[in-house]
């Protein structure tokens, strides 16, 4: 039995990435996370969610995800974001750190099959 | 222009494709995404979003994007396009663009989210780069990405959409802009 509401497992999820905690993601994500939508380059599972999560904090120091909706049901939920920050250095090779602020919009969904969220698919709206 | 397209899409061609998309959905809820509700049937969803998403995904016979928009609200409103909101119209020519680019799209439903007022579809873009879009030239290429869909329903109409697709990838995958890590 799940003590917590999926919907609650990706408000944690959101806070432990906005407030750079990527330790705490161990409690909510699944190890073997299915990822088929994440950057390439940085591998998949769990770890590839956190090496993303460090090179966005490097890049864009204040990068936040507000979550503007949330539709859960059962074992499943969809989030839709709004993403701002200010890139300050070099993300990969492709976005340069200009000193440019930006906002964007998207939504993912987030899936469990046991207790931590176990797969995502992603969207983003430049 | 974008009629036409949209009833091509439902041809005889497109209900054989559509056999497909179901097959597709019963690997991918396998792989344990469309966990719960069967996104084909889209049973149990409030208003109009079940046959929106019906219309959508060429179940039974649609007339295309007018039988699509049968089920919304005239006043619907749309977000997630640039500018938005967009109305109806807006809409029409939106999606029109699209399917004069990508002239064999499918639209495969991976999950169905409900909550309160709202439905959430998860469902792919899939077709091939095979007309002008947004002024890059056909390229033949194979695309594939994510779309989220949350509607609103009022009156057993849709009332409000909020759309992201994953533009940003779709234009990598047609080589209009260069993916991440390439030099």
């Amino acid at each position: 039995m799940v003590s917590i509401s999926t919907r609650d497992l990706v408000r944690r999820y959101q806070d432990a990435l906005n407030a750079g905690d990527f330790e705490a993601l161990d409690d909510v994500v699944a190890p073997d996370i299915a990822t088929p939508d994440i950057l390439p380059g940085f591998g998949q599972g769990r770890e590839a969610v956190k090496a993303i999560a460090r090179a966005t904090a490097q890049a864009w120091p204040d990068f936040h995800v507000t979550i503007d909706d949330l539709v859960g049901e059962n074992d499943q939920a969809v989030a839709r974001i709004t993403m701002t920050g200010t890139a300050v250095n070099n993300f990969g090779t492709m976005l340069p750190g200009n000193g440019r602020s930006f906002r964007f919009t998207g939504a993912y969904y987030a899936g469990r099959k046991t207790g931590n969220l176990s797969s995502t698919l992603a969207s983003k709206t430049a | 222009m974008a009629k036409s397209r949209a009833d091509a899409f439902c041809s005889p061609a497109g209900l054989r494709r559509r056999s497909a998309t179901i097959r597709l959905c019963r690997r991918r809820r396998k792989r344990g995404f469309g966990l719960g509700r069967d996104p084909k049937s889209g049973q149990g969803l409030p208003g109009g979003c079940r046959r929106v998403l019906a219309q959508a995904d060429h179940e039974g016979d649609p007339p295309g994007l007018d039988g699509l928009l049968a089920h919304c609200a005239p006043n619907a409103v749309w977000y997630g396009y640039a500018p938005e909101p967009i109305d109806n119209n807006g809409y029409r020519a939106a999606i029109g663009a699209f399917l004069d680019g990508f002239t064999d799209s499918r639209f495969p439903v991976q999950a169905l989210v409900a909550e309160g007022d709202r439905v959430a579809c998860v469902h792919q873009l899939v077709g091939t780069h095979l007309g002008t879009f947004q002024g890059v030239p056909a390229s033949g290429r194979p695309v594939r990405v994510t779309g989220i869909a949350i509607f609103r329903p009022a009156n057993g109409q849709v009332a409000e959409t909020w759309l992201s697709a994953d533009l940003v990838g779709l234009m990598m995958q047609i080589g209009a802009i260069p993916a991440p890590g390439a030099a």
